[in-house]
Formats: C-alpha cells, sequence, structure tokens
C-alpha cells in the first residue's frame, strides 16, 4: 500500500515539474479542506474533527518562475518549423531569474475542535528549492559582452538554495467576542535535513570601453549543512548514510499566527503570517566564502613583448594570469554554523458571504524571500455545492502573470474527503504562457460537517 | 437520493475533466530554426607600458640610467685574452742519471754486507726564455725507470730537497729486486701536485733544480764487480702550475677584436638620427703580474650592404692604459679604462651615420720591453676588454624610419560568420617622440594586400608636451579604431606576414627639431583591443552540425 501511495507521489510530482507553480491562494478559502489552516491558523474546517489519511494527507507540489514564459524561447512557424528566439528570451527575462520548487508532504495530520478551541497536529516534510540565474550570463552569449554590455558590470550571479526538513507542529485557535473574532497561532519545531544556502554569489565582470581590459570582482558566501557526513573525507554516498534524521543538530522553530474576524454578517476579514522561523544549521557544515571581496583581478592583455619579443612565452603568460586571478578570487573554507529563516508568507483577505455556502474572495499574498517581495492577487468563489461537493474557482496574478485560472476541490462521500487544489490550472494547458504553477491533493476523513461561515464557529447566526 | 448522486457524478466529472486537460502541444515537423543572433564580443589583447629598457633590450645592449634619470643606450661588445695556464705551459721535463759502484762499495757486497750510496746532483729546467724563480703545481707527475746490472736487489729513493708539499720533501722511491739476470729493471712515479717548488737555488738563480739519490742496495751472495752501474731515467711530465713566479718572456698574447651590433639602427631605413654626445668606453681588466703593452688596432662604425661604409673611429689612446697587479695582488682582477667622446674624436660623425655595428680589433703584449722586472701569474692570469658604445639620449630624429618584417599567420573562425572586426589602439605617449606608424599586411608571396592605417605615415601617436627644461610635462593619448568589415575581415585569410614600418620624429618647434632629452620615467602605453561582431544563425549552426 505505501508503495502504490509513494508512486502515486511520484507521478503526480512528474506531471507538476513538467508544467510550472502556486502558493495556496485557492485553498486559503476553501472552507470545506481542513489543510487551509496550514495558510491561516485562525482559519477551521467545516467539520469538527478530521483525520487525513497516513501517508497520504497532503501532498503539495510547486513550480515557479518569475520571469520567461516558454512562448519568449520557442514558437512554431507557419511551416511547422520549431523556432527558436533567443534575443525575444533573453529580453523577457529579469535581472536575476529564479525558478522554484517547493514540495511539502504532509505523513499524519489531524484536528479537532472542542467548544469554542481548535487545536490541529501535524508531522510532515518540506523541501524547498530555488535556482537562480542571472540575464547577465545569457547575455553574454546571446548580446556579448560589448555592444550595449560594454562597461556594464555584468553579475553573473548563480544561486541555488535548498532546504530539507522535518516540520512538527500543533496549531491552536480560539473564538473570541462572540464568535465574531478568531484567532490561531501554530507552533513549528523543525529539524534541518539538508540546507544549501547561497548567501552572495555576486561575480562580477566588467570589460572596459576604453581598452577592452576585463575586470572581475566576487562577493561569494555559501553554506553548506547536511545530516550526513560528508565532511568525512572517507565518506561514501553508498555506504555511509545514517538516516537517523532526527537526531540531528539542525534545529529550529517556527510559528504562524492568524486571524479571522467578521466585520458585518456577511463580511469575514482574515489575515495571516506563515512560517515566521529559522533553522540552525550545525551538522557538516561547509562555508565558503570569498577571502577579499575588495580584491579585483584585472587581465589587460598580454604584455607585447611576450609576444613579439625575440623568445615569445604566450603560454606561461596565460598561466601567469590564471594564477594571478585565481588567488585574487580565492575562496575560504570554514565550518562556522550559521542560521536561515524560512520564506515568511503573509495573507490578506477579505470575503463576501453570498449565502452560508457560497462565497467570494479576495486575497492578497507576499512571500518575503532573500530581502525580496514576492507578491500575488487573487478573486475566488468558493462554495460548497451540495454536502458532497466542495468547489472554489480563482483568478490569480502570481509571478508577473496575470493569467493564473485556479480550481480547488473536495468531494466528499461520508467522512471520506477526496482534495485536488491548484492556483493554476490554465498553466497546465496553456503551457507556453504560464510561468507558475502547483498542486495540491490528499486524502483526509472529515466528521460532523456543517455549513457555516468560514473562520466562525460555534452558534454563528446562519446565513441565508 | 438522486441529488446526491448527480452531485457526485457532477465532482468526478469535475476531477477527471482537471486531470484529463491535455496541453497545448508544438505541433511541429522536427525541424528547428534559429532567430539570428548577433553577439559583440571584445577581447584585450596586448598591454603594455614600454620603457626604453623594454624598447631596446636585445643582446649585449643595456640601459644606463644617471642619478637625474637621463638615459643611455650602452652596446657592449668583450673579448678575452688567453688565461695563464693556456699561453704559458710548462714543458715535460727529462733527466738521466747514472750511479757506478767503487771498488770499497763491491767489496762491501761481496763480503755480504749491505750499503747505501748517496749522489747529490744539481740540474736546470729546460724552459728556453722563460725563466721559474718559484713554481706552485697542480698537475703533473715525477716518473723514473732504472736499469742495474749490479746483481742484487734493494731501492732508489730520489729526492727534491727544494719542492715541498705542507713540510714534505718531494720524493720517488723505487723499489727493485734481483731476479737472476741482469739488467735488473724497475720504475715508479709520484703526482707533484700541490708542491710548491723554489728554482732559484737560495735567490742565486732560476730554474734550478737540485737532486739527491740514495741508493739501497741489499747484501748479496752473487758476485759484483766494481764499475757496475745503474742508469736512472727520470722526467717530469704534463706539469700545470698554479702560480707562475719568475719571467715567462716576449709574449704576444692577444690578436683579435669583436662586432658590436647598434642594434637602434637595424632596421632604419631612412631620416636622420643624431646623438649629440655619443661616446666610447674602453675597460681593461687584467691579472697578469706582467708588464703590459696593449692597445687597438682597429675601430671603426659599419654598416654593411648598399650605401655601406667603415669609418675609422679616431682618438683612441695607444697604448691603452692597463694596471698591472703588485706581487701582493697577485691573482686579483685590476681595472683601468680610457673614453673617448666628441671633444677628442668624430665619433659623434661616426654614429650619426647610423653605423649598424662598430668592429675593433686589439693587440696585447707581455714584456714588451725584454726583462725589465720578475713575473707573478696564475694560471686563471687573463686580460679582457670590454668596449661600450654608449649613445646618451640627447639629441633628434627627423623621419627616422624604422621597418621590419614579422610572421603572422592567422587562423580566422570562419568568417562568412564575422559581422565586423574592430581593432582598437589606445596609446599614452610620455616620450618626446611624435610617433608615426603603418603596417602592412602580406601574403605568402610578400606581397602587400592591405595595410592597416589609412596612409604610410599614419599619426599614430603625437610626441609628449615638454616644459622649458626640455622633459616632458605631459602624456599624449590617441585611440585609433580600425575596422574591418566582413569583405576586408575575408581578407585576412591570405595574411602570413607583417610589415611593420614606425616613424620617429623628435618633437619638432616650428620646423627645426631641437634636441631632446630621454629620461627613464618616460614610458609608451600601448594597449590593442579587439571587438568582433557575430552573425550566429542557422547557417553557422548547420556547419557545426555537419562537423
Amino acid at each position: 500500500m505505501l508503495k502504490k501511495i509513494i508512486t502515486l507521489q511520484i507521478i503526480v510530482l512528474s506531471f507538476v515539474l513538467s508544467v510550472n507553480a502556486q502558493h495556496n491562494l485557492t485553498m486559503y478559502n476553501m472552507h470545506t479542506l481542513p489543510q487551509r489552516i496550514q495558510v491561516n491558523p485562525a482559519s477551521i474546517p467545516d467539520s469538527r474533527f478530521f483525520i487525513s489519511m497516513p501517508g497520504f494527507a497532503s501532498i503539495h507540489m510547486l513550480y515557479g518562475n518569475d520571469g520567461f514564459k516558454l512562448k519568449n524561447l520557442v514558437s512554431v512557424d507557419d511551416s511547422n518549423r520549431l523556432v527558436v528566439h533567443p534575443l525575444s528570451f533573453y529580453n523577457a527575462l529579469n535581472k536575476n531569474n529564479r525558478l522554484s520548487t517547493d514540495v511539502s508532504y504532509d505523513i499524519i495530520n489531524f484536528g479537532f475542535k472542542i467548544r469554542k478551541s481548535y487545536l490541529t497536529v501535524c508531522l510532515g516534510e518540506k523541501i524547498k528549492s530555488q535556482v537562480s540565474f542571472p540575464k547577465d550570463f545569457l547575455g553574454l552569449f546571446i548580446i556579448g559582452n560589448a555592444g550595449q554590455n560594454l562597461g556594464k558590470d555584468m553579475n553573473f550571479n548563480f544561486g541555488f538554495d535548498m532546504m530539507a526538513y522535518n516540520d512538527i507542529s500543533a496549531t491552536y485557535s480560539r473564538s473570541f467576542l462572540k464568535d465574531k473574532l478568531r484567532l490561531g497561532v501554530k507552533g513549528s519545531y523543525l529539524n534541518g535535513i539538508l540546507n544549501v544556502n547561497t548567501e552572495k554569489t555576486d561575480l562580477i565582470f566588467n570589460t572596459n570601453p576604453v581598452d577592452f581590459h576585463y575586470t572581475v570582482r566576487s562577493n561569494i558566501k555559501v553554506n553548506t549543512s547536511s545530516f550526513l557526513d560528508t565532511l568525512n573525507i572517507n565518506f561514501e554516498p553508498d555506504k555511509n548514510i545514517d538516516y537517523n534524521v532526527l537526531k540531528s543538530r539542525n534545529r529550529g522553530m517556527a510559528m504562524s499566527f492568524g486571524a479571522t474576524y467578521q466585520l458585518i454578517p456577511k463580511v469575514v476579514l482574515s489575515a495571516s503570517i506563515v512560517d515566521l522561523g529559522y533553522i540552525n544549521w550545525k551538522d557538516n557544515v561547509q562555508n565558503y566564502e570569498t577571502v577579499d571581496p575588495n580584491r579585483k583581478a584585472e587581465f589587460y592583455g598580454l604584455k607585447i613583448q611576450d609576444l613579439f619579443g625575440d623568445n615569445p612565452k604566450t603560454d606561461s603568460s596565460f598561466i601567469v594570469i590564471r594564477d594571478s586571478i585565481i588567488d585574487k578570487l580565492k575562496l575560504k573554507s570554514t565550518h562556522n554554523s550559521y542560521r536561515t529563516n524560512l520564506p515568511t508568507s503573509f495573507y490578506l483577505g477579505g470575503n463576501f458571504w453570498l449565502t452560508k455556502r457560497h462565497n467570494f474572495g479576495v486575497l492578497f499574498y507576499g512571500n518575503y524571500f532573500q530581502k525580496k517581495l514576492n507578491p500575488a492577487i487573487t478573486l475566488s468563489y468558493n462554495g460548497k455545492l451540495t454536502k458532497v461537493l466542495g468547489v472554489s474557482v480563482s483568478y490569480s496574478m502570481i509571478n508577473k502573470s496575470f493569467v493564473n485560472g485556479g480550481v480547488g476541490l473536495t468531494l466528499n462521500g461520508g467522512p471520506f474527503q477526496y482534495y485536488l487544489v491548484a492556483d493554476n490550472v490554465l498553466g497546465m494547458i496553456k503551457y507556453k504562457n504560464a510561468n507558475t504553477v502547483d498542486l495540491r491533493t490528499g486524502i483526509n476523513f472529515t466528521f460532523r460537517r456543517k455549513d457555516k461561515q468560514a473562520g466562525l464557529s460555534g452558534k454563528s447566526k446562519k446565513l441565508g | 437520493m438522486l441529488k446526491k448522486i448527480k452531485t457526485l457524478l457532477c465532482g468526478t466529472a469535475c476531477i477527471l475533466a482537471l486531470h484529463s486537460c491535455v496541453p497545448e502541444e508544438f505541433n511541429t515537423n522536427g525541424k528547428v530554426r534559429m532567430d539570428e543572433i548577433n553577439p559583440e564580443y571584445a577581447i584585450p589583447l596586448i598591454s603594455s607600458d614600454l620603457t626604453l629598457d623594454d624598447l631596446v633590450k636585445k643582446g649585449g645592449s643595456f640601459v644606463k640610467k644617471y642619478d637625474d634619470g637621463f638615459i643611455s643606450l650602452v652596446y657592449r661588445g668583450q673579448i678575452f685574452s688567453s688565461t695563464a695556464g693556456e699561453v704559458i705551459p710548462i714543458p715535460d721535463q727529462d733527466f738521466n742519471q747514472t750511479i757506478v759502484l767503487n771498488s770499497a762499495q763491491a767489496n762491501s757486497l761481496n763480503n755480504g754486507q749491505s750499503i747505501v750510496v748517496s749522489l747529490p746532483v744539481s740540474k736546470s729546467f729546460s724552459l728556453g726564455i722563460k725563466e721559474i724563480d718559484s713554481l706552485w703545481l697542480k698537475a703533473g707527475a715525477l716518473v723514473a725507470s732504472i736499469s742495474s746490472e749490479i746483481r742484487t736487489g734493494g731501492s732508489l729513493k730520489i729526492s727534491f730537497e727544494d719542492a715541498k708539499n705542507l713540510g714534505t720533501v718531494l720524493s720517488l722511491n723505487v723499489p727493485f729486486n734481483f731476479g737472476g739476470s741482469t739488467p735488473v729493471m724497475a720504475n715508479g712515479n709520484t703526482t707533484l701536485a700541490g708542491y710548491k717548488w723554489n728554482m732559484s737555488n737560495g735567490g742565486a738563480g732560476f730554474n734550478m733544480v737540485n737532486i739527491k739519490f740514495d741508493l739501497s742496495l741489499n747484501a748479496t751472495v752473487e758476485p759484483v764487480a766494481a764499475g757496475n752501474q745503474m742508469n736512472i731515467d727520470m722526467g717530469f711530465k704534463g706539469m700545470k702550475f698554479s702560480r707562475f713566479y719568475g719571467y715567462v718572456g716576449q709574449v704576444n698574447l692577444m690578436n683579435g677584436g669583436d662586432t658590436i651590433d647598434i642594434s637602434v639602427f637595424d632596421n632604419g631605413a631612412t631620416g636622420t638620427f643624431t646623438v649629440e654626445d655619443p661616446k666610447v668606453k674602453i675597460i681593461s681588466s687584467n691579472s697578469f703580474g706582467v708588464p703590459i703593452k696593449a692597445g687597438f688596432t682597429k675601430l671603426a662604425g659599419y654598416s654593411s650592404g648598399v650605401g655601406g661604409f667603415e669609418t675609422d673611429i679616431t682618438g683612441l689612446p695607444d697604448p691603452l692604459p692597463v694596471k698591472v697587479p703588485t706581487i701582493a695582488q697577485i691573482g686579483q682582477i685590476l681595472s683601468d679604462s680610457a673614453m673617448i667622446d666628441k671633444s677628442v674624436s668624430n665619433i659623434k660623425t661616426v654614429i650619426n651615420q647610423k653605423p649598424k655595428q662598430v668592429i675593433f680589433q686589439t693587440y696585447v703584449n707581455l714584456n714588451p720591453n725584454g726583462k725589465q722586472q720578475r713575473n707573478f701569474i696564475t694560471d686563471n692570469s687573463q686580460i679582457n676588454f670590454v668596449v661600450d658604445v654608449e649613445l646618451p639620449l640627447y639629441g633628434s630624429a627627423r623621419n627616422f624610419v624604422l621597418e621590419r618584417e614579422q610572421s603572422a599567420g592567422v587562423t580566422l573562425p570562419n568568417v562568412d560568420f564575422i559581422d565586423n572586426v574592430m581593432l582598437r589602439f589606445a596609446g599614452d605617449n610620455g616620450y618626446p617622440i611624435d610617433l608615426s606608424t603603418q603596417v602592412y599586411l602580406l601574403d605568402s608571396l610578400g606581397i602587400a594586400f592591405d595595410s592597416v592605417f589609412t596612409d604610410k605615415s599614419y599619426k599614430f601617436l603625437e610626441a609628449a608636451a615638454i616644459g622649458t627644461d626640455g622633459k616632458v610635462i605631459s602624456t599624449t593619448k590617441k585611440t585609433t579604431d580600425i575596422i574591418f568589415d566582413s569583405q576586408r575581415a575575408k581578407r585576412l585569410n591570405r595574411l602570413k606576414k607583417v610589415k611593420l614600418r614606425a616613424e620617429v620624429a623628435t618633437t619638432s618647434a616650428g620646423g627645426t627639431y631641437p634636441s631632446v632629452k630621454l629620461y627613464s620615467n618616460y614610458v609608451l602605453g600601448i594597449k590593442i583591443g579587439i571587438k568582433a561582431k557575430f552573425k550566429i544563425n542557422n547557417e553557422l549552426l548547420d556547419s557545426l552540425g555537419k562537423k
């Protein structure tokens, strides 16, 4: 059974990665889905008790890039030839372009309501990775170092960040002010498995516009940590792996906070801040850092005597220049522990309830990572069509893309609930125009579901 | 119930629809095209800050810097004499001696007694005109052989009381045995290395060799008669000295010369070049403790070929000053010098003819006036002359053209994919010299098919500005771009050689060319870069694919 589940997960993951990414924008307003608690600890589902299917509680995969669309790179002409557009692709890129892939997998998840309180417990694993590549690097091939790049600082700051960790969390929420207000908090204990952290990867290349001489400066700081003893020179991946992950010293914590407030009977406001936390990486740490970021390596060309003298020595001159450059851009290696923050997100939403089963929502989302805010806005319809079927339809602007049509479905048969949520279904179909795709799926068992406004519990006034 | 079933079917249909969405396909025929891109690359090729050291250093030439930074070009020639060990050999010496028994000595032997016969003799080295007062030997051998008709055994000791090595007298012991028949034969040898030999016989003479023979004869039952004798052949072979005191005779030590390349004129074609105060300095270095007369039989400026000439340089002292070590300075090298300039010589006229070479011939005679004083030399004693032709860089140049050809095969990438190539020359001239230049591109037949600059005397760099003291006060900068379009770039594939033409002129003032001085801090900065724009398109990719 477990093997089948894993196989299924791999198939779904492959599908998602072949298309594109998401940010839980649709799920935020799915009042029939217990997993929404993860994006707002104060938002509770319509069931008094739920337990997710162990091993298939939730699989969430996200792919996104903030730069190009496939149509920028290729098209098909009238003769059915695939046409590659390097310049169009280059022009569509940002200064720095990120490809991110997140995978989270909940193993255990359950929750229940006691009077005004709602308590959930979750055990999951998360893998967050991000590759960034600079526009300037492609520019070196497509534009060259002359032309518009002459005299310009071209930054070849490739980045690769990856963080894998276990997340054991407990969420508690309670209603106040006669159920108009609900506050929630989630605390997580984090246990780091693997981390690659590129704090700085500046490699700046400049071509002087007068005499074309090159200047290279670097400012690199990369940290790595793993529960595996990779620093052991005798380490053999096939033999020395110790999977005692939970014994690792890579520990951290995270907090999430949420609130919902019924402003007027048909309008509910909500807000949350998610994954405000960090991990201290201490196991098998390796830091690589530029010895002196102020040093610069310059190449002016060969000496004329080395080329045209009685004893030309071009090869040895190049070796001297190479060694000089390597020396000036030298990295030092240390083993100092370091801290990485989780990519914190926040949500601000408002819902207008037409009836007790149907509402329209607007949601503003922001993710703050590496000193950069990545926003998204979502408009959604969320409805519980019947006791069996819950539907959310959303439209989002994500990653500078304005065509993100999302869908969320919950299908209930008795306590059995299968759900599927995606923020950009259109992206899976119109992938030439997409740069963000995500998918979340899983199975819950929900009990004692009732129709009521999301975010409120207890004896709220029934609508419609 | 029916409603629930409908809803379930509806939901299932939605999920199936979501899962079965068919992504848009790229319906292609398998062929791929690419939009043309035109990347442009700039590469720094050459960067040099050229001082005169870099510009003229070649072979035996160097730049001489004065305390105030003023500089001279110095072209050096040098000639060495043979060493004393090579020109003053000590020939092998041979001596013969016979020892004859008298009656008493014969009777003693016949009576069964052993005896010792001692014989001191004096001989002299045969050296011709050379006279040795004393000799320090570093090699050689004393060899001796005997032939005796005395019917007994014994030994012969040959001693030289005047030759000692750390207090030990030079001696050779030759044992011999009687085997039943005569003559009794034997021989022996010993090394001479390390011995210091006084041949002055106490200061009264030279070449004197005092020898002492001690013949020990064993008792014998064989008959011995008076008149029986022993013949001794002895000699000194392969003698080499480390020091020689005495008189070496009159020796013509050197008759040779050398040629000094004045490379600054190597590639000079036309124009004038004036140096205000050229000099020739001759430095003699000597370690012979012998009276010497040395001088030059020729010193001349010379150019071969069409327009060639040979003009003697006058004003040299004859003989040249040569210092001779005292006996306390034996082994030391003492130097002296002589210099000629425009005040005593025609050197300025000769140099301003731009000779490509200066040639010279020297002579050196030892003891030119015969035996007037005792000599002292070591085996390494030698005399040499350094001839420096110094061109102080104070002068003027006008239309002075240097030309040189150099191989320059270029393998260009497929030029069809080159849109254009630009060569950029960025110069920063710190010399008060105008530099005009041209680079001709030659094919395999040596025919110029293109030239880099617009005319043959393109003003590549203006002279640096000079102040009232004649020194440079600011450099001049100039950037020159030479563009090769695709057609011109294609022609570069014919390139096999380049002919470099440089026209040099010192700064002019109203049509005159006043003399300027060059200082060591003057620098010519040259930077050459290349910028190429490419056409990357399907044709290029197809051609790469075929390869």
